[in-house]
């Protein structure tokens, strides 16, 4: 199977320099890939740094060490050391990332909301709201809602947002964290649908998920970030 | 992008800016790129010196040491402080625009809003009175400014409308590059909200390349893809706008970030 995600010897730690220059370590050494077409489950108990992998691989998070390579446009890019332009460029054509609380600009609605990454890429804007609407369909999200911005929706509708905007640019690699932790049985089977289908696409994703059902629904193998963990 | 330019050529060059007053450091050996199409925040406390480097980068001050250059239409590089008088005046004018944080310093108070989005055309080579008047209606329109209101004068107007056809007035004439000092200090938080939403989809919208200086970190992780942090004139940090504002690495910008409620 084709890499799509490859990361070697990465090293995390927090220095709190106004809070006595402490340093948490976070880990050490730590070396996983993904190929195309198959679902990675980060397993762990929390504080194990599960999040923080995922915000590392997205360029969120500086890497104290290591490589974070994605195949960008038939290229490997190391995140822990491109510049700021190159990650943005990653992100808008390769690497998606659903976190888990949405975070969008006040005021703006639903359906240009998730029409945003196709926009960010020059698609034309009806082609995009387009999309996005067939991608909010997808996840139930009622199309009385689309035209309001979504800061008054609740958990659900808001995570549902956040996953039609995340899937709707077919991100070659995919970063979720549990996208399935706010909703209901129907909703949670349309996300694992959309899972279902970006494996079958040849997509790569990575993902949280803590509920036991769910892994073991759309994930092919877990990753154990324990094994990398540097104690304080 | 509406024109083809080199992505790869930096629009703004800022090699080693210093500007002092008397013994007060201003800035202080301050260097970094924009890009087409770029835009990047400049954060840090009052009294950093980010409002002292954004007049140095604009051409409205003068540094003491260093350069900045300026890649114009044609390709070619200019020093923003050495070009002749006229030549900087066409840029202000044409390519350039300065967004005042308070919207007095950039508007004609004495003027209707009309014309004061007007007088920058006419100031680029707009003669035709319909033309004008027509792009003034269109830009009242898309800064949400009440077109009713193109014939009253600008000191009618609430602080947050003032802002917005501040900014009408600067992007008519659909500049490359656009130097902001605050465009939402002093508005109560539904107008910034509002303000914000509107530079978002224009930035992005027209291509436009930007510097914004702001001590507001919310505005700064909406508006900006890249960041330079400073203390006491010098940068201390620099990178992708989520990642230092979500992992920073230099003691101050934790002090900052942490002291903020939701940056």
């Amino acid at each position: 199977m084709t890499e799509l995600l490859r990361l070697k010897d990465v090293e995390k730690s927090f220095t709190l320099h106004n809070q006595d220059g402490i340093t948490l370590p976070v880990f050490k050494g730590l070396t996983m890939q993904a190929h195309a077409g198959e679902c990675v489950a980060l397993a762990g108990p929390s504080g194990m740094g599960k999040s923080t992998l995922m915000r590392m691989i997205y360029g969120n998070y500086l890497c104290q060490g290591g490589q974070v390579e994605v195949l960008h446009k038939g290229d490997w890019v190391d995140i822990a050391k491109a510049n700021a332009r190159d990650i943005l460029q990653v992100r808008r054509w390769t690497l998606g990332y659903i976190s888990q609380f949405l975070r969008v600009v006040p005021r703006v609605s639903t359906l240009n909301v998730v029409a945003e990454p196709l926009i960010m890429r020059g698609v034309d804007g009806g082609t995009a709201r387009d999309q996005a609407a067939a991608m909010l369909t997808k996840v139930n999200l009622p199309e009385s809602l689309w035209h309001l911005a979504p800061a008054t929706f609740s958990g659900g509708e808001q995570q549902r947002v956040n996953i039609a905007r995340g899937f709707v640019a077919d991100y070659p690699v995919m970063l979720l964290d549990e996208p399935t932790a706010s909703l209901d049985q129907t909703n949670r089977e349309a996300v694992l649908d959309l899972i279902r289908t970006s494996k079958a696409a040849g997509r790569a994703l990575v993902g949280i998920f803590h509920d036991a059902d769910t892994r073991a629904a759309v994930c092919d193998r877990e990753f154990s970030i324990g094994d990398f963990k540097v104690s304080a | 992008m509406t024109e083809t330019e080199n992505l790869q050529t930096p629009l703004l060059s800022v090699q080693s800016v210093t500007k002092t007053y008397g013994p007060h450091l201003g800035c202080s050996d301050i260097s970094f790129d924009l890009y087409p199409g770029e835009v990047v925040g400049i954060v840090g406390e009052s009294g950093s010196g980010k409002t002292t480097l954004l007049n140095c980068l604009a051409g409205r001050l003068t540094p003491d040491a260093g350069k900045v250059l300026y890649t114009d239409r044609l390709g070619s590089a200019l020093n923003v402080h050495t070009v002749s008088e006229p030549q900087r005046r066409m840029l202000m004018r044409t390519d350039w625009a300065f967004v005042h944080q308070h919207a007095r310093d950039g508007l004609r108070m004495t003027v209707s809003a009309g014309g004061n989005v007007g007088e920058r055309l006419m100031a680029g080579g707009a003669r035709h009175y319909g033309n004008i008047r027509e792009q003034a209606l269109d830009w009242l329109e898309k800064t949400e400014v009440d077109v009713s209101r193109i014939d009253d004068r600008p000191d009618t107007f609430s602080g947050g409308m003032q802002q917005r056809l501040q900014i009408a007035r600067n992007l008519v004439t659909g500049p490359r590059l656009v130097f902001m000092d605050e465009p939402t200090g002093g508005l109560d938080v539904s107008v910034q909200a509002r303000l914000l939403d509107l530079l978002r989809g224009l930035v992005s919208e027209m291509g436009l390349s930007a510097i914004i200086v702001t001590h507001d970190l919310a505005v700064a992780r909406l508006l900006s893809h890249r960041l330079v942090v400073m203390r006491r004139g010098q940068i201390v940090e620099t990178g992708l706008t989520d990642q230092v504002l979500d992992d920073p690495q230099d003691a101050y910008t934790q002090l900052l970030v942490s002291s903020v409620l939701h940056p």
